[in-house]
C-alpha cells in the first residue's frame, strides 16, 4: 500500500462522500492519500441513508473511478472502499499540526477498537457473548446494540469495536474469541506523518433532538423522530425491516407530519442559516412513506419556504404534491401535543383558511437541520483559523475551497452546508486545488504502476493451483475439514496442485506461497481465504508480482461459505459446498484468457467552451498544472455575464473584478490560445483523441483542434417577461437592469419612495420557466441592500413566493427583514396585480397573514424573471452527442454522484450550463470539472482496465445493436474501415453489448459465455438432473 | 393514394403481360435490372437477376413456389449498395423479412423498386418439380385456387403448412402490387402505392383507373380461412408442446444441421453462436455431463440450440415456413416458431414488417414499461 | 414428495446490488437457503438468456435475476434492458410448462439483506409447491 511518508501523500480529514470523493479524486490522479475520520467507519451521514432523490434509491457506487478501475474496488461503496492509492484510517482524530504548504507534519491520534480488525473473523460470537446492551446510534436508538459491536451493520470487512464507555471489562468477548482478536486494555496510538496538503472534509452533524432544549415543545414521544431517525425506519436494513411503524407501540404509521427548519433558521438559538437540505431530504421521505406505507397513508409537511432551489427540485415538488397528494402547509408549528390514544396533535394557523386548525398524526419527523461539530472548533484551532459564528470554517470570498491557511482545502458541509452533488463537486474541486499546489512545487503524480513481466501461458493447457488458507484452526468453522477438501478437489479435472497454507494474510502465509508460486507448473491460481473483498486485491498483486496474469487469479470466501452455513445449524456439508465454489472458479479460469491493459493516447489538451468566469477559471484550473488549453468565446470579448452584467454581490464581492482577475490570469499564461468570436461547428474522436472544428466569425475561418477533453461552460442570461407590464413602464425594470443602472448612478436613490420588487416572474410556472433560478431571491435582496444603503427612507416590499435564501445566505434574509423591508408571500393561484396609471405602475395584492388587499404605487417596480440556459446548448448537445433537459440545461451523468460529468466519457460542464448557480458555488463546479479532466490530461497514456469488451470482427455482422445499447457510447461503427470499433476507455464492461449480440461477436473479456455456462453446469453438477442436455 | 392499372392480357397470357411490363421498365430506363421468380433452363423456378429484356421470357413472378426466401437474395444485393436501380419481385413474407433486414442494416432499399405481389402459397420444391412434370402452369395454378377449387392440385400435394395459415396473401410496404386476387390470371392489375411506384407509372406513361370491385372481398375470404386455420394451429400447437418433454418429443428427428436457422431470413448472424467455439467444447465437458447426467444425448443441446433461436429470432418470425422446407428430418418448425412468435411478438406488441419506424424489441427498452415482471413498487 | 424435495434456484446476482445483499445476508448471520446458487455477474443486464435456458435444461429448479432498482444501475439502465429479455424469455418458458414462478426478475438494493434473504426463502416454498423441474420428473432420454 502506502510507503511511510512519501512525498506526495495528502492527508484528508473526515470520510464522508466530500471527503471521500476528493481521496479518490486525488487517487485517480495518482496521489497518495491518507483518509481519515473521526467515527469508527466512513462514509458519514450517508452510511444511514438507504435512499437518495431524486432516484429514491443509492447511486453511491457511481462515485467510484471509471478510469483506472483496476486499482479501486469494485462493489458497494456502503460495503467497504478500497484504492490501490488510500489508506484509510476509521476512528482517527488530527492531534497537531506543524509546518506549511507542501510540507506538513501531521500528529494522527488513533483510537482503540479493541479489536483487531485484521484477525476478526466478524463471525460475530463475542457479539453474542457480550452481556450489555445500550441503544444503537446507527439507528437511532430505535434498536439496541451490544458493548461490542459494528457501528455500520453492512460493513465489510466487520469494522468492530468496543465501546468502552458502555464495556465494564466482563470479558466474555475475549474468551468467545476464536481468534483473540480482542484487546480490552489496547491504548490509544499516535502517528506521524508528513503530508503536502490538507483537505478538511469534517463535514457537519444534525441536530440533536435530544439534547436541545427548543427542541422540548416537540419531542413529546417516542413516536416524533428526527429525519434521520425516520431514515432508519424507512431503511430494509434498519429498525422495522423497512415497514413504517410507530416506535412507541410498532403500529403502522398511517399519518405522518413533518415540521421544516427544526434546529435551523433560528436566531434566538444562534442559528441564522438554512441547513439547505432539509425540504428535499422531508419530500423525499414523504414520497418513499407513500411508496412503502400503501394507499392510505396521509402526509402532511408544515413549512415556512419550501426551499426547492436546486436542479430540477422544484419539479420533484410538483410531482410529490400532485402524483402522491403530500400536503404542503405553509406555517410555523409551535409545538406538539400528545394525545390520549397515543396520537400527535399539531395545531397550526392554516393560510388556507386563515383560521387555526388541528391534525391528528401516528407520528412526527422533525426536519433536523444540519449542524456544526464540537470538535471542529479543535479542527480550527490546530490550523489556526477562527470559527465562523456559526461553527464553521469560514471560506474565502469567491472560493468555496479555500481557506486562509495556504496548503489547506475544505470540501462539503463544513464549507457551508451541502447537498450530495455539491458535496460531490466541491470534494473534486478540492482535489483539484491540492494537484494545482502540488504541481507548483513540482511533486508529480505516481506512474501508474508498469504491468509485470508474465510467463506466457496462453499455449499452456488450463492448469489450475488451488490454495486454501487455514489461519487459526479455530477460524474455520467445525467440520471444514481443508485437508479431506483438498483431496476432494486434487481429483478435479485441470486441478493440479492444492496446497492448504497457513495465515496467507500474513508474513510466513506470504513466504509458504512465494516458493510455491516459484516452483508450481500451474497457469492458474485460485486462493479460498476469508474477506474476498479485503484480500483480493492483495493476492491478485501477490500473484502478479510471481508472473500470473491477474485475469488468470480467482479469490472466493472460503470462510463467507463456512459463515453462510454456520447459521443454518450444521446440517450443511462443508466440503460438498466448498467444492462446488472452486469448481465454479475452477470452469471459470479454465475458459480465461491472459488479459492485458491498454494504453489509451491522450492528447493533452482541453478544449473549454465559453469564456465567462466559469470558463476562464476552468481553462486557467487547467493551464496551470501545464495543460495546453484552447479557450472558445461565442461574442467579442472575455468576462460572460459576470463581466458586463453583474456589479456587486450580496457580500459585497467584486464579480466585475473576478473576470478582470481572470482575464488577466489568462493573459499571463503561456499555453492557453483564446478564440474569441469563435463556435463549434463539428467534433468526432472521443476520450482522449477529440478532433473538433471551430468557425471564426470575424475571418470567417475555420480551424481544427486536437484535444483529450472538453469543459462546456456556456453560462446563460437573465429571462425576460411580458407580465406586469414590463416594457410598456419606463419605472418597470429587471433586476439585472436595476443593479446596472444602480451601478452607474442613473438612479437617483433619494426620489425613491416605494420599491416593489415581485419573485418568480415566469418562473416556477407550467408553461414557463418551470424550474427555480436559485439566485433571483439573493439578487433582490442585495438590490434592495443598495437601494436601502443610498436611501434608508426607502420602503421596498419584496413579494414572493418562497426566499430561497438557503445556508448562510439565511442571514441577508435575517438582516432584511431586521431593516423593515417588507415581505409579502403570494401564491401562484393569485398573483400580485398591476396596473400603470399615467406611466406609474401600481400594485396591488393580498397580505396572506393579516388577509387584507393592498395597493401601492411605487417608484419601482423590480421583476425576477430568471435565468435562461445559453441559446447555443441546443447546437453544442447535437454537435457533441449531449442531453438537455426540457429547460434546455445540460443532463448531467448522475444528479448526485456525477453533477459535472457527461455520461460520454472525456465531456465535463460546470456553472449555469448545468443549472443557474451563484458564482462561487459556479466556481466549485469549474474546478471540479477541471480536475476530472485534468485526471485523464495529467497522462500521456491512460492505462484502461483488463475487463473490456471488444469485437469479434469475422463473427461481426455490422447490425450496429451493440452501438444502440450501449450506455456509455463506447462502441462507434468506423464506416471508412466497415467495422465497430471499442473506445476502451470509455467502455465500462458492463456486458449489454454481448447480450444484445446474438452470436457473441461483442462479447466482454473476462466474462465470455463460454466461462459462464461452464460456471452453471459447475453449479448444477451435484443435482444429477435428467439425462439431456436438451 | 392507391391508383390501378388493369395490365391488359389476353387469356393465358400472364407472364407475357408481366414480362412486358417489366421489359418497360428496362427499356425505358425505370430499372437496370429486375429480380424475379424465373424458370431455370432444365427445370425449377429461382429468382433470377435479369438485366437483358431479351432474357424476361422466362419471368414467372406468380409461380407458386419460393426456394428461398428473397429477403436474404436483395440483401446480398443491396448490403453494399450497387447505386443501381434493381425492381425487385416478393411476396410478403420475403417483404416483411427484408424489411427488419433493414434494420437489422444487413439490406437497403434506397435502389430498389419493391413489387409485391399475391399469393396464394407456395408448394415445397420437390413438390412443385413434380407439379411442373404434371404439366401444372402458374396459370392453372391461379386459375384452380382462385376459383376456389383449394391448393391441393394435385392428389396428395399441397401448399406449404406455413402458407396455409398466412395471414398476408396481399403484400405491404412496396410501391407496386401486383394483383390477381379478385380478378383471376386474365386479369392483372398493378396497384401503384408509394411515391416511387407513381414515378414509375409515370414513367411508364400508363394510365391509372380503378381497381377490380371484387378484390377487398377475396381477399377478406382467404384472409379468413387462413386465420381460422392459422388460430387452429396455434391452439393445436400449444397443447403438443406444453412441456419441455413434449418440445423435445416435437424435435425428437433434430440432428443439429443447422439448416433452420441458414433457411430464416431474419437469422442474419454471419455465423450462428451455435457453430462457433463458444459451442465447441472440449472433451472433458462432454465427460463431465456424462458423469453428472449418467447420460448424455449427441448431438448434444439440441433443445437449447432451438430455444435460443427463439429468443433471439421470435420477435421477428415473419412466418415465412422456410425452416420447415430446409429440414431434413421433416420437423413441424413453422408451426412451432410462429406459434411462439405469437406470443413474444404480442409482449412488446410487434409486428415485423408492418413498418421500418418501428424499432426491433430488442434494441429499445423504456424507463416505465413491464412492471408487472417485477411486479415490485418501491 | 415435496416434503423430501429441495429445489434449486441457479441466481444471478447483480454485482453493486444484490449480490451485496446477499453477502450481507450471508455474513449478517440472516442466511438465505441452500437452495440458492449463486453466480456473481456485474450487471443483471449481463444475464444472458441462453444462461437462463441452460440452467433450467441443466436441471436447475428455478432461475431468479437480482437487479438494482430502476434508476440505480451502476451501468445507468443495464437493469432496465435485463427487464425486456426476461419479458421474452418468459413467454417462451411459460408455454413450455415451466412456470413463471421458477423465473424471477427482482430488485434488490445493495442495503436490503433482509429482502433477499425473504425472497430466496419465498421463491424456495413456491417451488417446493410446483415441485421439480419437469425435466428431472420424467426421466425421459433423448
Amino acid at each position: 500500500m502506502i510507503e511511510e511518508n512519501t512525498l506526495d501523500t495528502v492527508l484528508v480529514v473526515g470520510a464522508g462522500i466530500a471527503g471521500i470523493k476528493s481521496a479518490l479524486e486525488l487517487a485517480e490522479t495518482g496521489y497518495k492519500v491518507l483518509l481519515t475520520d473521526a467515527s469508527p467507519q466512513i462514509g458519514g451521514i450517508l452510511a444511514k441513508l438507504d435512499h437518495q432523490f431524486p432516484t429514491d434509491h443509492c447511486g453511491m457506487c457511481r462515485m467510484l473511478p471509471l478510469v483506472g478501475r483496476e486499482y479501486a474496488s469494485q462493489h458497494c461503496m456502503r460495503k467497504s472502499l478500497f484504492h490501490d492509492n488510500i489508506e484509510i484510517l476509521p476512528f482517527t482524530e488530527v492531534k497537531s499540526v506543524q509546518g506549511d504548504a507542501g510540507a506538513y507534519k501531521v500528529e494522527l491520534l488513533k483510537r482503540a477498537r479493541h479489536v483487531d480488525t485484521d484477525v476478526c473473523n466478524g463471525l460475530g460470537k463475542c457479539i453474542e457473548a457480550c452481556p450489555i446492551e445500550v441503544p444503537d446510534e446507527f439507528n437511532h436508538g430505535l434498536t439496541r446494540r451490544k458493548a461490542i459491536y459494528q457501528p455500520v451493520p453492512h460493513n465489510v470487512p466487520h469494522m468492530l469495536l468496543v465501546d468502552m464507555q458502555a464495556c465494564d471489562k466482563c470479558g466474555e468477548c475475549v474468551k468467545v474469541c476464536p481468534v483473540d482478536a480482542i484487546d480490552l486494555e489496547a491504548q490509544d496510538e499516535t502517528e506521524h506523518v508528513e503530508v503536502t496538503a490538507i483537505i478538511l472534509a469534517a463535514g457537519v452533524t444534525l441536530y440533536n433532538l435530544a439534547t436541545q432544549d427548543d427542541a422540548k415543545a416537540y419531542t413529546v414521544s417516542e413516536d416524533v423522530v428526527s429525519s434521520l431517525a425516520f431514515e432508519r425506519i424507512l431503511s430494509g436494513s434498519g429498525t422495522y425491516d423497512g415497514a413504517i411503524r410507530r416506535p412507541s407501540d410498532g403500529k403502522p404509521a398511517r399519518r405522518i407530519a413533518w415540521i421544516q427548519c427544526m434546529g435551523s433558521r433560528n436566531r434566538r438559538q444562534g442559528r441564522d442559516y438554512c441547513s439547505s437540505i432539509c425540504c428535499m431530504f422531508a419530500l423525499k421521505e414523504a414520497v418513499l412513506a407513500h411508496e412503502k406505507g400503501g394507499p392510505d397513508m396521509e402526509t402532511t409537511i408544515f413549512y415556512m419556504d419550501m426551499r426547492t432551489f436546486g436542479k430540477d427540485f422544484y419539479q420533484y415538488r410538483e410531482k410529490v404534491e400532485e402524483e402522491y397528494g403530500v400536503r404542503l402547509v405553509r406555517c410555523r408549528v409551535q409545538g406538539v401535543l400528545r394525545e390520549a390514544d397515543g396520537t400527535l396533535l399539531i395545531r397550526y394557523f392554516d393560510p388556507a383558511s386563515g383560521e387555526f386548525s388541528e391534525d391528528n398524526y401516528d407520528m412526527v419527523v422533525m426536519s433536523t437541520g444540519q449542524a456544526p461539530f464540537e470538535d471542529h472548533r479543535k479542527l480550527a484551532g490546530l490550523l489556526g483559523l477562527e470559527l465562523s459564528p456559526s461553527g464553521l470554517l469560514p471560506t474565502m470570498d469567491f472560493e468555496k475551497v479555500k481557506l486562509a491557511k495556504p496548503g489547506v482545502f475544505i470540501c462539503g458541509s463544513l464549507m457551508g452546508l451541502t447537498d450530495i452533488s455539491e458535496a460531490i463537486a466541491s470534494g473534486s474541486a478540492a482535489a483539484g486545488e491540492v494537484s494545482k499546489l502540488l504541481t507548483s512545487i513540482n511533486v508529480s503524480p505516481h506512474e501508474e504502476e508498469k504491468p509485470m513481466p508474465e510467463r506466457p501461458v496462453d499455449r499452456e493447457r488450463p492448469l489450475v493451483l488451488v490454495l486454501l488458507c487455514r489461519c487459526k484452526d479455530e477460524k474455520v468453522p467445525e467440520g471444514l475439514d481443508l485437508e479431506s477438501l483438498g483431496s476432494t478437489i486434487e481429483g478435479l479435472n485441470v486441478v493440479g496442485e492444492v496446497h492448504v497454507v497457513d495465515s496467507l494474510c500474513r508474513e510466513e502465509g506470504q513466504q509458504a506461497l512465494e516458493e510455491i508460486l516459484g516452483q508450481t507448473k500451474c497457469n492458474r491460481l485460485i486462493f479460498g481465504v476469508c474477506l474476498p473483498y479485503v484480500y483480493r486485491q492483495k493476492f491478485r498483486r501477490l500473484a502478479r508480482a510471481a508472473g500470473f496474469n491477474s485475469s488468470l487469479v480467482e479469490v472466493f470466501d472460503l470462510l463467507g461459505i463456512a459463515r453462510q452455513g454456520l447459521a443454518e445449524a450444521g446440517s450443511i456439508d462443508w466440503v460438498s459446498l466448498a467444492t462446488e465454489e472452486i469448481l465454479a472458479n475452477v470452469e471459470k479460469l479454465k475458459f480465461a484468457e491472459a488479459l492485458h491493459v491498454d494504453n489509451l493516447p491522450i492528447h493533452q489538451a482541453a478544449l473549454v467552451v465559453g469564456g465567462g468566469v466559469v470558463g476562464m477559471r476552468a481553462a486557467l484550473s487547467l493551464a496551470e498544472r501545464g495543460v495546453e488549453v484552447h479557450l472558445m468565446e461565442k461574442s467579442g470579448q472575455l468576462g460572460g455575464h459576470a463581466g458586463s452584467e453583474l456589479h456587486y454581490t450580496v457580500d459585497g464581492l467584486d464579480p466585475a473584478g473576478l473576470a478582470a482577475e481572470l482575464k488577466q490570469g489568462l493573459e499571463e499564461q503561456g499555453n492557453i490560445t483564446v478564440h474569441l468570436n469563435s463556435e463549434v461547428v463539428g467534433t468526432k474522436g472521443a476520450l482522449g483523441c477529440f478532433s473538433t472544428n471551430i468557425r471564426n466569425g470575424d475571418r470567417d475561418e475555420s480551424i481544427a483542434l486536437q484535444h483529450g477533453a472538453v469543459i462546456l461552460a456556456t453560462g446563460g442570461q437573465e429571462g425576460t417577461t411580458s407580465e406586469y407590464g414590463y416594457g410598456k413602464c419606463e419605472h418597470i425594470l429587471r433586476q439585472v437592469e436595476l443593479e446596472k443602472r444602480l451601478a452607474a448612478g442613473e438612479i437617483d436613490a433619494g426620489a425613491l419612495e416605494n420599491v416593489v420588487m415581485i419573485q418568480c416572474v415566469g418562473s416556477r410556472e407550467k408553461g414557463a420557466r418551470e424550474y427555480c433560478s436559485r439566485i433571483c431571491c439573493v439578487a433582490a435582496l442585495k438590490n434592495a441592500f443598495k437601494i436601502r444603503e443610498k436611501n434608508p427612507e426607502t420602503q421596498i416590499y419584496i413579494l414572493y413566493r418562497d426566499m430561497m435564501t438557503y445556508g448562510f445566505l439565511e442571514q441577508y434574509y435575517t438582516k432584511a427583514r431586521g431593516e423593515g423591508i417588507v415581505f409579502v408571500n403570494y401564491d401562484p393561484g393569485q398573483k400580485p396585480e398591476v396596473e400603470i396609471v399615467d406611466g406609474k405602475p401600481t400594485v396591488r395584492f393580498t397580505d396572506p397573514v393579516l388577509r387584507m388587499p393592498f395597493e401601492v404605487a411605487p417608484d419601482l417596480l423590480v421583476l425576477a424573471t430568471g435565468i435562461e440556459p445559453n441559446a447555443s446548448n441546443e447546437q453544442l448537445a447535437q454537435i457533441f452527442g449531449l442531453p438537455l433537459n426540457k429547460d434546455g440545461f445540460f443532463i448531467e451523468a448522475d444528479s448526485k454522484w456525477r453533477p459535472v460529468e457527461f455520461k460520454k466519457l472525456g465531456i465535463f460542464f460546470a456553472g449555469t450550463a448545468h443549472s443557474p448557480q451563484p458564482l462561487n458555488e459556479a466556481i466549485v463546479q469549474a474546478e471540479a470539472a477541471a480536475q476530472k479532466a485534468y485526471a485523464y490530461l495529467s497522462r500521456r497514456e491512460i492505462q484502461t482496465a483488463r475487463v473490456v469488451s471488444k469485437v469479434h470482427d469475422a463473427l461481426c455482422a455490422r447490425c450496429q445493436v451493440c452501438i444502440e445499447v450501449c450506455p456509455y457510447d463506447a462502441r462507434v461503427f468506423n464506416s471508412t474501415e466497415n467495422c465497430i470499433t471499442v473506445n476502451v476507455a470509455a467502455c465500462q464492461a458492463c456486458g449489454i453489448c454481448a447480450v444484445a449480440c446474438p452470436n457473441n461477436a461483442a462479447e466482454v473479456l473476462g466474462w465470455n459465455e463460454k466461462q459462464t455456462m461452464a460456471v452453471i453446469d459447475a453449479k448444477l453438477r451435484g443435482i444429477r438432473p435428467p439425462a439431456t442436455v436438451g | 393514394m392507391a391508383e390501378f392499372s388493369k395490365l391488359s392480357c389476353k387469356k393465358g397470357a400472364l407472364n407475357e403481360s408481366l414480362a412486358g411490363l417489366f421489359k418497360d421498365m428496362l427499356e425505358k430506363g425505370v430499372v437496370d435490372a429486375v429480380l424475379v421468380p424465373s424458370h431455370q433452363p432444365v427445370k425449377g423456378i429461382m429468382q433470377t437477376l435479369i438485366a437483358d429484356p431479351a432474357k424476361l421470357d422466362s419471368a414467372d413472378p406468380f409461380a407458386p413456389v419460393v426456394p428461398v426466401n428473397s429477403a436474404k437474395l436483395v440483401s446480398s444485393l443491396t448490403n453494399v449498395p450497387s447505386g443501381r436501380p434493381v425492381a425487385v419481385v416478393m411476396r410478403s413474407c420475403e417483404v416483411r423479412a427484408f424489411l427488419e433486414l433493414i434494420k437489422l442494416k444487413q439490406a437497403s432499399v434506397e435502389d430498389l423498386v419493391l413489387i409485391g405481389i399475391d399469393c396464394l402459397g407456395r408448394y415445397e420444391n420437390t413438390d412443385y418439380l413434380k407439379l411442373e412434370q404434371d404439366g401444372v402452369t402458374t396459370q392453372s395454378f391461379l386459375e384452380a385456387v382462385l376459383s376456389g377449387k383449394g391448393t391441393e392440385i394435385s392428389k396428395g400435394i399441397d401448399v406449404a403448412p406455413a402458407c396455409k395459415i398466412c395471414e398476408y396473401p396481399e403484400p405491404d410496404n412496396v410501391d407496386i402490387k401486383l394483383c390477381v386476387i379478385g380478378s383471376g390470371p386474365d386479369e392483372v392489375y398493378v396497384e401503384w402505392v408509394s411515391e416511387k411506384g407513381k414515378y414509375v407509372l409515370d414513367k411508364l406513361g400508363i394510365e391509372a383507373g380503378d381497381g377490380h370491385s371484387g378484390r377487398d372481398e377475396a381477399l377478406k375470404q382467404i384472409m379468413s380461412e387462413r386465420i381460422s386455420e392459422r388460430d387452429k394451429v396455434f391452439t393445436e400447437l400449444y397443447e403438443q408442446v406444453n412441456t419441455l418433454e413434449k418440445l423435445q418429443e416435437h424435435l425428437a428427428g433434430c440432428i443439429n444441421c443447422y439448416n433452420c436457422r441458414v433457411a430464416c431470413p431474419v437469422c442474419y448472424c454471419k455465423e450462428c453462436v451455435f457453430v462457433t467455439d463458444t459451442f465447441r467444447h472440449p472433451g472433458d465437458q462432454y465427460m463431465s455431463w456424462g458423469d453428472n447426467r449418467g447420460a448424455v444425448k449427441m448431438p448434444a443441446e439440441t433443445l437449447l440450440y432451438h430455444m435460443t433461436r427463439m429468443t433471439h429470432m421470435s420477435t421477428l418470425c415473419v412466418g415465412c415456413g422456410q425452416c420447415t422446407s430446409a429440414c431434413p428430418n421433416d420437423i413441424p418448425l413453422a408451426e412451432l416458431f410462429r406459434s411462439i412468435a405469437n406470443r413474444t411478438q404480442a409482449r412488446f406488441d410487434y409486428h415485423p414488417g408492418r413498418s421500418l419506424d418501428e424499432p426491433q424489441p430488442l434494441a429499445v427498452f423504456y424507463d416505465d414499461e413491464l412492471v408487472d415482471v417485477t411486479g415490485q413498487v418501491k | 414428495m415435496s416434503d423430501e424435495f429441495e429445489p434449486t434456484i441457479v441466481a444471478f446476482l447483480c454485482n453493486w446490488c444484490t449480490f451485496t445483499a446477499a453477502d450481507l445476508a450471508g455474513s449478517s448471520r440472516l442466511s438465505y437457503p441452500q437452495n440458492v446458487k449463486i453466480i456473481r455477474m456485474m450487471c443483471s443486464g449481463m444475464v444472458d438468456p441462453i444462461y437462463v435456458l441452460k440452467a433450467f435444461l441443466d436441471g436447475a429448479d428455478g432461475v431468479f435475476i437480482g437487479g438494482c432498482w430502476p434508476g440505480d444501475c451502476h451501468y445507468i439502465n443495464g437493469n432496465l434492458k435485463a427487464r425486456r429479455r426476461v419479458a421474452l424469455v418468459t413467454e417462451i418458458l411459460k408455454q413450455f410448462g415451466i412456470e413463471e414462478d421458477r423465473f424471477w426478475l427482482r430488485w434488490v438494493a445493495a442495503s436490503d439483506g433482509v429482502m433477499f434473504r425473504e425472497l430466496s426463502k419465498e421463491m424456495t416454498e413456491k417451488l417446493k409447491e410446483l415441485g421439480p423441474n419437469p425435466l428431472k420428473v420424467n426421466k425421459m432420454i433423448a
